[in-house]
């Protein structure tokens, strides 16, 4: 049922994703062959720009290291904005039309709705995240002539897949706060978008290192090209704690709420 | 058995009074009227008993359960039937019972099929193509088709043209004969007449009166009309249990709360042309709560 509803903008998402993840990849193939003179218009470029959008120097000629670039960015943006929009109208839809009336009256409690609720958020989401990294895996391993190193993909996937279930669990948070009638989509994508461009400034400039904190851009590195380049331990256990605390929050809060009128 | 109990239940948007100490006392087979203008709390009180709401202060229990912690058990044998029907995009009337009945195992099909037919609702049709009185119908099967032991409805009749109220009457008749309690918030008053047996008045989110339907209109409540021989003056009538006068030259008419002794040597004092004595609507009565 929750899964017929949402499958719609699924299919849009993900086949936009999905065709990013290939598409950019493939373009990689005719940079490759321009190899050498891309690297040095790269070196040409202000070191701001590249901090700022997360580049790599050898961003050209590393696969890995040109993949990451476009992860860290379009697909992260995309998958993050897709996360947070389902995750703040799953619910929140039922009662801007005013369907939840109707949904609460049945023998459910406000538990078992969330449940539902969530298995299929997250069934939706597992398959794109799924399916963005299988595509970029594959086609990877085909433009690639080199052997490349799983262990930086397979980092920069669990990376991101967090980065993703933040941005969700964020939807989820924030749909609880706003009244009924109000679609609350455009402030969603502001907060993705707004994340990263906090997260970039603050990497150009050190006066604005302020912004690095309240970004959760800042917190994973997509810069594949740093010498110990692997997962922080550290940092995955925060991101699923605060994940973790948001969902709790959500049905902390769906069980205390007035139904608007 | 009370099926409906509410203890000082209380609920307060902000500063901003919804309900206030409200009591009311439902039994089995009750046909129970909730009556009161509009935004009186009516549907505030509903809400809270289906725990749409959450209440600020005081209690409530159905079938002897508390509408907070046990809600999603009481709901099991509740029929509920809102004011205004909203349901999903891209769903035929038969799909929303469909899928309303997945939630209740009990659904009595031919049931469901007898009422369909007696609205004469086309299932096949989209339900946010349907007219509002329509939409209404497919609320009130979706309500009534798990033969629920409690049917809660808020202004069940605004929206169904004077055929179907009639019919919808008669369902309603029919259901409460075979053991469902029904309660309903109203302010047609002709509704609560025609099939309740007990009522609550509530006025600004405080109930004013608890009766039995009876009681209520057997209350020394008359209407007079009365044609005088001269023009009557205003200070003939100036007495407490008189209210509601309208004085037009011979011609007055008001409303008498005392005993039917009192009035009758009340008008033998009086010049009196011709007379006219009847019972009060409940539209009198309430109107007289509401002074």
């Amino acid at each position: 049922m929750e899964l017929k509803r949402n499958l719609k903008s699924f299919l849009i998402w993900g086949s936009v994703v999905l065709f990013i993840t290939v598409f950019i990849l493939l373009l990689f193939l005719s940079f490759a062959d321009m190899g050498e003179s891309m690297q040095v218009m790269m070196e040409g470029m202000p070191e701001g720009m590249i901090k700022g959008f997360g580049m790599n120097v050898d961003i050209y000629t590393n696969v890995l290291a040109y993949y990451s670039t476009y992860f860290g960015l379009h697909i992260m943006i995309l998958t993050g904005i897709f996360a947070i929009t389902m995750g703040a109208n799953i619910l929140s839809k039922e009662e801007r039309e005013k369907t939840s009336e109707f949904l609460l009256t049945r023998p459910i409690s406000r538990t078992e709705v969330i449940n539902s609720k969530l298995a299929a958020y997250f069934t939706l989401l597992s398959i794109l995240i799924v399916l963005q990294t299988l595509s970029g895996y594959l086609t990877i391993d085909y433009v690639s002539e080199a052997p490349f190193d799983n262990g930086i993909f397979i980092t920069l996937s669990i990376y991101g897949t967090l980065l993703t279930l933040l941005h969700g669990a964020l939807g989820w948070a924030l749909s609880l706060i706003p009244k009924r009638g109000k679609a609350i989509t455009g402030p969603l994508i502001g907060v993705v978008v707004g994340g990263f461009v906090c997260s970039a400034i603050s990497k150009i400039s050190e006066d604005s290192e302020f912004l690095r904190w309240i970004s959760p851009f800042s917190y994973v590195s997509f810069d594949v090209s740093l010498p110990n380049y692997s997962l922080d331990p550290v940092t995955v256990i925060v991101f699923l704690a605060i994940i973790a605390a948001l969902h709790i929050l959500v049905y902390v809060s769906y069980n205390r709420r007035d139904l608007d009128g | 058995m009370d099926i409906i109990t509410t203890e000082n239940l209380t609920k307060f948007y902000g500063s901003e009074r919804g309900i206030e100490g409200v009591s009311i006392n439902v039994k089995q087979g009750d046909i129970f009227g909730f009556i009161g203008p509009n935004g009186a709390g009516k549907s505030t009180t509903i809400r809270t008993l289906l725990n749409l709401i959450f209440p600020s202060s005081g209690s409530s229990q159905i079938f002897g359960k508390d509408t907070v912690t046990e809600s999603a058990e009481i709901k099991k044998k509740i029929g509920y039937l809102p004011s205004e029907v909203n349901y999903y995009d891209n769903m035929s009337v038969q799909d929303l019972l469909n899928f309303s009945a997945t939630f209740f195992p009990n659904t009595d099909n031919k049931y469901r099929k007898e009422l369909c037919e007696r609205f004469a609702l086309d299932t096949n049709r989209e339900v946010n193509e349907l007219s509002l009185g329509n939409r209404k119908k497919v609320a009130i099967v979706q309500a009534l088709m798990h033969r629920p032991e409690l049917l809660i409805m808020d202004e069940p009749t605004s929206g169904l043209d004077p055929l179907m109220q009639t019919e919808f009457h008669e369902v309603l008749k029919k259901a409460n004969k075979d053991g469902t309690t029904l309660f309903f918030s109203s302010h047609i008053l002709g509704d609560v007449q025609k099939i309740c047996n007990r009522v609550s008045i509530i006025r600004n989110g405080v109930i004013e009166a608890n009766e039995d339907i009876e009681s209520l209109l057997a209350r020394q409540l008359k209407k007079v009309s009365l044609v005088l021989n001269d023009d009557a003056k205003e200070e003939q009538f100036a007495k407490e249990e008189i209210s509601k006068l309208n004085l037009l030259h011979q011609r007055v008419s008001f409303t008498y709360s005392e005993s039917p002794n009192e009035l009758l040597r009340f008008i033998a004092q009086l010049e009196v042309k011709d007379l006219t004595i009847e019972e009060p609507t409940l539209e009198d009565i309430f109107m007289h709560y509401y002074e």
